[in-house]
């Protein structure tokens, strides 16, 4: 090792060097996600050109999931079952509270399989592993790009009118990217050791889909439990937000934009040092 | 000269059976060992699968690591690609890894060869731009241009394969680790494969090359590492290592016979055995790996239970291919008056006219026409290792594998009479 190292003075255009068994520290993993760029970059392309290659619908999938679900949720939801929305016609209600939500599910349905999917990959070739799951994320993105736009085209049918606060969108991208990439990143951990993810998987996100406010508002929760509520739950903070800004077309609530943003942040540094520590083991349990 | 590669004492342990664990069995484990109770009653059982491995390799020196199946040639390639991590040790690298582990990891059978090779490269290493410039290289090399606009799921397994090598030996790496991959696609891209193997170590590439085909290693490479059992068995000078580990190799064959019963009726009728063939040079000088045109010695070492006259020993040269050439006493009459206890007879082949290559060595000795003491058995091998200059060949052909070749060579020269006129 000292003959490396006194070759290094001598010689000072020598190849970088790399050291296996040191513990890779957050900071040197994230320099070296981003020295991985151009093939985070391929993967995504590559999710995003496989995931609609041979449907006959394409990209009109992404637009489906959240429509589909937009029209049984007015249907019964709002027209028979008669559940409030704060006076906003049901189709927006719905709409806007699901955008956030089907990226979030994609992300996860894509994202937590990830690293299983790409099996072959893991244990053939090296890379920074959370490229698989933040490509799975990142791909989602362009979903939710094609039901953002559908959501201009019900905004003209029921006469939302788009006002300064859609500007507020870019953010409420950011929150959503950061806790997706934190719940995804984490699970696809733990599916490489425990499939049992896999099949909990389903379940969780239908219990966290009745458990977030997509179906009912915010204001039909008990305003004693509303605070503890919102802080279990990152999910509810950026539902709620998403509607206060795209449909009601208000500013969303500061408070409740900085919690979500702390504890999305918290997670995403807890997660990626639990993946970081959890991926020295992927190619042998895999 | 200046290290490229540093192995420290890497271990490597697994579990064995499970590949792996459900979460029950995790916890039941982790109960125990909360309660105080031994955890390691209930675990798993583990293995080293490599055991305290340290090497050094120069910067441009090929090495060659060979070991029998589950030796931990392969473990110790995926910690050098840093794939799988050592439970102990380290390991320092300089520079950019290639790693021909597995080729066309990565391919994406929905994805036309295109797309595919983009990945691919990405994959590998290589950033846009990069790829951009060697794409025509990249595609003029898998002979695969017609058919890159096709999904990859519709190429047989021969041109995926040649897709995922055309990108791969289009990496420029200052550490190359290759794992038998140059066994892919026909004999005219085997020669295309190893040409370009060897460029990359003339062009001063730092190679690891793992294989089980001997000839390849000993052109390929300046020293060999062996290992077996997960542990450093000798590091030394290509064919010291070879020979070390063919005699290893034959000894192991000889003392699985020597456990059946050296007289039952597979034997011959027995009177007479050969107990092994041993291979040398003109000079006694023992040796396996020889070249093209070197005279071979082979010294029949026989046991005869009683006093046997006139038996007739015969030795023959195998490949894959069948028997090659032999000598025998039954031909040439010159067999010894008697033979009794143990005994040597030395057969010379004045030169070995054969590709390179592993051989084997027959031996039998019959009593008449019909009868053998001693029936046809394998009892030997050697290698034969030489550049392919020696023999005269200068064509891309001739870098072939000698597979399915006909592997004797006998010097020939071609004349050209009509065109003096």
């Amino acid at each position: 090792m000292t003959q490396i190292e006194a070759a290094d003075i001598e010689c000072e255009q020598l190849p970088p060097l790399h050291i296996v068994s040191n513990r890779p520290t957050l900071r040197t993993g994230f320099t070296e996600l981003l020295s991985y760029r151009g093939l985070l970059w391929t993967l995504v392309i590559r999710e995003v050109k496989v995931r609609y290659s041979q449907t006959f619908l394409g990209v009109a999938w992404a637009v489906a999931q959240p429509l589909s679900l937009m029209l049984v949720f007015t249907v019964f939801f709002g027209r028979f079952a008669g559940v409030p929305s704060d006076g906003l016609p049901y189709p927006v209600f719905y709409y806007s509270a699901l955008l956030p939500w089907t990226f979030f599910t994609t992300c996860l349905a894509f994202g937590v399989p990830s690293l299983v999917t790409n099996s072959s990959l893991v244990t053939k070739v090296y890379f920074p592993r959370e490229i698989l799951p933040v490509a799975a994320v990142l791909s989602a993105m362009v979903d939710f790009a094609a039901a953002t736009l559908a959501f201009g085209l019900l905004a003209l049918i029921f006469h939302v009118v788009p006002s300064w606060s859609w500007l507020y969108l870019f953010y409420l991208i950011f929150l959503q990217l950061t806790l997706a990439l934190a719940v995804t990143m984490v699970l696809s951990a733990i599916n490489v050791s425990y499939r049992d993810v896999r099949y909990a998987l389903p379940l969780v996100t239908q219990l966290w889909l009745y458990a977030t406010p997509i179906i009912y508002p915010l204001s039909v929760v008990p305003a004693q439990y509303r605070a503890a509520y919102l802080a279990i739950n990152p999910m509810a903070p950026i539902v709620e937000a998403y509607r206060q800004v795209l449909a009601v077309g208000v500013a969303p609530d500061r408070q409740l934009l900085l919690m979500s943003s702390v504890s999305s942040i918290v997670l995403l540094h807890v997660s990626y040092w639990y993946f970081k520590r959890a991926e020295r083991k992927f190619a042998d349990v895999i | 000269m200046t290290t490229a590669l540093e192995v420290s004492g890497i271990s490597k342990k697994f579990r064995k059976g499970f590949r792996y664990w459900s979460l029950r069995e995790d916890l039941t484990l982790m109960a125990r060992r909360l309660l105080g109770r031994n955890g390691n009653n209930g675990g798993p059982e583990e293995f080293w699968a490599l055991r305290d491995l340290t090497f050094r390799v120069d910067r441009g020196e090929a090495l060659g690591v060979i070991g029998s199946n589950g030796a931990g040639k392969s473990t110790t390639l995926k910690i050098l690609s840093r794939i799988s991590y050592p439970n102990s040790g380290s390991v320092k690298i300089r520079g950019r890894v290639a790693s021909l582990i597995e080729v066309g990891a990565g391919l994406h059978p929905e994805l036309t060869g295109r797309d595919n090779v983009f990945i691919n490269a990405a994959i590998m290493g290589m950033n846009r731009k990069e790829i951009e410039n060697k794409y025509d290289s990249i595609v003029a090399f898998s002979e695969l241009r017609e058919f890159m606009n096709m999904p990859v799921k519709r190429y047989s397994s021969g041109m995926y394969v040649r897709l995922g090598f055309s990108v791969a030996v289009h990496t420029d790496p200052d550490v190359l680790l290759v794992d038998e991959v140059l066994s892919v696609g026909d004999i005219g891209f085997q020669a295309k494969s190893l040409e370009r193997m060897l460029s990359f170590r003339d062009r001063g590439v730092t190679i690891l090359f793992v294989s089980h085909n001997l000839p390849a290693v000993s052109q390929m490479c300046d020293r060999v590492l062996w290992i077996e059992n997960g542990r450093q068995m000798m590091l030394d000078r290509t064919e010291r290592v070879l020979d070390a580990y063919l005699s290893a190799h034959d000894r192991k064959l000889q003392e699985s016979k020597e456990a059946e019963d050296i007289r039952g009726p597979d034997v011959g009728s027995g009177e007479v055995v050969i107990e092994r063939i041993t291979t040398h040079r003109a000079d006694g000088a023992p040796t396996e790996v020889f070249e093209y045109r070197q005279p071979l010695l082979l010294r029949i070492h026989y046991r005869a239970f009683s006093e046997i006259k006139r038996p007739y020993f015969m030795v023959g040269i195998t490949n894959h291919a069948g028997s090659l050439f032999a000598a025998s006493m039954q031909f040439d009459e010159r067999c010894p008056e008697k033979v009794k206890g143990r005994g040597v007879v030395e057969v010379l082949f004045k030169e070995l006219p054969v590709l390179p290559g592993s051989y084997n060595v027959v031996g039998q000795i019959r009593r008449d026409v019909s009868t053998n003491y001693f029936n046809p058995r394998n009892l030997g091998s050697f290698i034969v290792s030489s550049p392919m200059e020696a023999y005269g060949f200068t064509g891309t052909m001739g870098l072939a594998n000698s597979r399915g070749t006909a592997p004797i060579v006998v010097p020939y020269e071609w004349r050209f009479p009509s065109e003096e006129a």
